[in-house]
């Protein structure tokens, strides 16, 4: 269950990854970039309803690009470790490189003093890429790392298999598969069919209490 | 019981004549409470406390203080050091003990039934009920046969669809009496639109139910009753334990099901519990899940092609096909789902129902085994 705490602890922290344009990067490909729909306009791939602010999100991911502003290319720092960083404007296009191969779920450090002891100091920049304007980011907004957001996709996968959804295979990438997945799940519950991990679809696909 | 947690401790308590029925408060709560302070104990340093109008009941050095929380509802006996949890706030599922008496004697019992007159569980009942939680989603009602206390039942159904109208009541019965139109009719009143009434069915065909309910007419009766129920409009629940018994005839039994029960809401297949029975019948009712999951497919087809609610219960994901996994649910109670060592780095543990490793290997499927993210690389077929 370490997950879960770091997942609590990071919904509780303030923004562990700060936009860091200094920080080394390379760019990468963008896989989300051959997905369909990818000229669309920008928008949150993934999303998290704070339960402790209401009406508020949190990113889990990055945004997708129009792909007008895909030269407007970000990066991921390669090997920061937990630090994760993102560069670029609101209009960013953050890259995201699935897994070579996939990690199994490691066990975490037992014990977490402080959220801050994880991660790179915070700091939380004046234009850190906001979420849609229709979609509130609250200015703790945070990321997860890459390894983290991969270990939470595929918890999401597996949950949708075990219940019959088939989210495409378990890879930890937000394909176009799993986000149908996603919202047959929610259509099947009654939940607003909003084909993201929101804290609702979450709960009730048992990923997080 | 419930969350892990014991459903007793034992405790220095003062002040209690006989035997109280009684809600613990936070100093929160205790202020807003709209109960009556006679009902009420209220959380302080180092245990609990009544009003001392109310007679100055305490509890004092709680052994495991973790046991007793806000919201809960305990038992307190004179001279008794034992403080027992009746209903827990926050629990996944709360129960009330109707009965230990039961008329039928099945093979695989989880709760040995015991002739005693405890008839007195009905004024227990009737006080705890009051003192459950408005907001309470669900809750049991279980024995022993809860019939057997015939208008007492409905009493207890009374005071539930009264004071909890909005609680799904869930009684597991074993519906011979319902076969008693006049009985039947009061119980399932009482029990309102709320109330599921659990039946088990274990074969499309006497012997074999008879045999396993260690009863015989039982399965006359229990179809009597299944009618009854129908013809009044309640809502059931078809419930068969999985076992070496009941496993040959599951398809007739689907069957059976569909052709012949159509009123039936949800049927509920469940690997066996190995406890209180059925350990000692373990030579008669043993079967590996592994030899049975072709037939258990089958029958789950059947009913769920055909619209009828399936659900499987009691047995690792490890074990059911994973076409089976959308119709398995995590064990309702939390104490079953516990899991062993080799389970711990599984991928799909955090919706596995588990299974009762402490019962040892005679009842581990020789299928447990630990799932890893390797099984799910490529696209479910």
């Amino acid at each position: 269950m370490q997950w879960r705490e770091k997942l609590a602890l990071l919904l509780g922290a303030a923004s562990p990854f700060a936009l860091d344009p200094a920080s080394p990067a390379h760019a990468q490909p963008d896989p989300w970039r051959d997905q369909p729909k990818a000229s669309e306009a920008h928008k949150d791939l993934l999303v998290f309803v704070d339960p402790a602010q209401r009406g508020r999100l949190i990113m889990l991911a990055g945004h997708r690009s129009h792909s007008s502003h895909s030269s407007h290319s970000s990066h991921v720092s390669g090997s920061s470790g937990h630090s994760s960083h993102y560069s670029g404007s609101s209009y960013s296009t953050p890259v995201y490189t699935p897994p070579v191969s996939v990690p199994k779920p490691k066990p975490a450090p037992k014990t977490y003093t402080t959220p801050q002891s994880l991660y790179s100091t915070p700091t939380v920049p004046d234009d850190e890429p906001a979420a849609t304007s229709a979609e509130p980011t609250t200015t703790e907004a945070k990321r997860f790392t890459k390894d983290e957001l991969i270990d939470i996709v595929q918890k999401v996968q597996i949950a949708l298999i075990v219940r019959g959804f088939d989210p495409g295979p378990v890879d930890g990438v937000y394909s176009a598969k799993m986000k149908s997945a996603l919202g047959d799940f929610q259509a099947a519950n009654s939940l607003p069919i909003t084909h993201l991990m929101d804290l609702k679809t979450l709960k009730l696909l048992n990923v997080v209490q | 019981m419930t969350l892990g947690l014991a459903n007793s401790t034992h405790a220095k308590v003062d002040g209690v004549d006989d035997i109280r029925i009684l809600k613990l408060l936070s100093v929160e709560e205790a202020a807003i409470t709209y109960l009556h302070p006679y009902w009420t104990l209220t959380q302080c340093e180092g245990g609990w406390v009544g009003t001392q109008s109310e007679g100055g009941i305490a509890i004092s050095d709680v052994r495991d203080p973790a046991v007793l929380a806000p919201g809960n509802v305990i038992r307190l006996r004179s001279g008794a050091s034992v403080v027992t949890v009746l209903w827990r706030r926050g629990a996944r599922t709360n129960t009330l003990f109707a009965t230990e008496r039961c008329n039928s004697l099945c093979l695989m019992c989880s709760q040995p039934p015991r002739v005693v007159d405890d008839d007195w569980r009905v004024a227990e009942m009737l006080d705890i009920i009051p003192l459950v939680d408005k907001a309470e989603a669900h809750l049991g009602i279980t024995g022993g046969e809860p019939t057997l206390l015939g208008d007492g039942l409905t009493k207890v159904l009374d005071a539930c669809r009264r004071e909890l109208p909005e609680t799904k009541l869930h009684v597991l019965t074993n519906g011979r009496n319902f076969r008693m139109p006049n009985d039947a009719a009061n119980w399932i009143a009482a029990g309102g639109q709320m109330t599921t009434w659990a039946v088990p069915l274990y074969a499309d065909v006497p012997d074999i139910h008879d045999e396993v309910v260690v009863a015989p007419g039982a399965f006359d009766e229990t179809l009597d009753g299944l009618y009854e129920l129908a013809r009044n409009g309640a809502r059931v629940e078809l419930r068969v334990v999985l076992h070496a018994l009941t496993v040959p005839r599951l398809r007739q039994l689907s069957a059976f099901i569909y052709r012949r029960l159509p009123f039936v809401d949800h049927v509920a297949l469940m690997g066996l519990e190995p406890m209180g029975f059925a350990k000692g019948n373990r030579d008669r009712l043993w079967i590996d899940p592994a030899d049975y999951v072709d037939v258990l497919s089958d029958a789950v087809a059947f009913l769920a092609n055909r619209s009828v609610n399936v659900s499987l219960y009691n047995l690792p994901l490890c074990v059911l096909p994973r076409h089976l996994w959308p119709f398995a649910r995590q064990s309702i109670s939390e104490w079953k789902n516990n899991f062993p060592q080799t389970c711990g780095p599984c991928v799909v543990k955090a919706h596995c129902a588990g299974f009762f490793a402490s019962a040892g290997p005679a009842w581990r499927s020789r299928n447990i085994q630990t799932i890893s993210l390797g099984d799910f690389t490529h696209a479910m077929a």
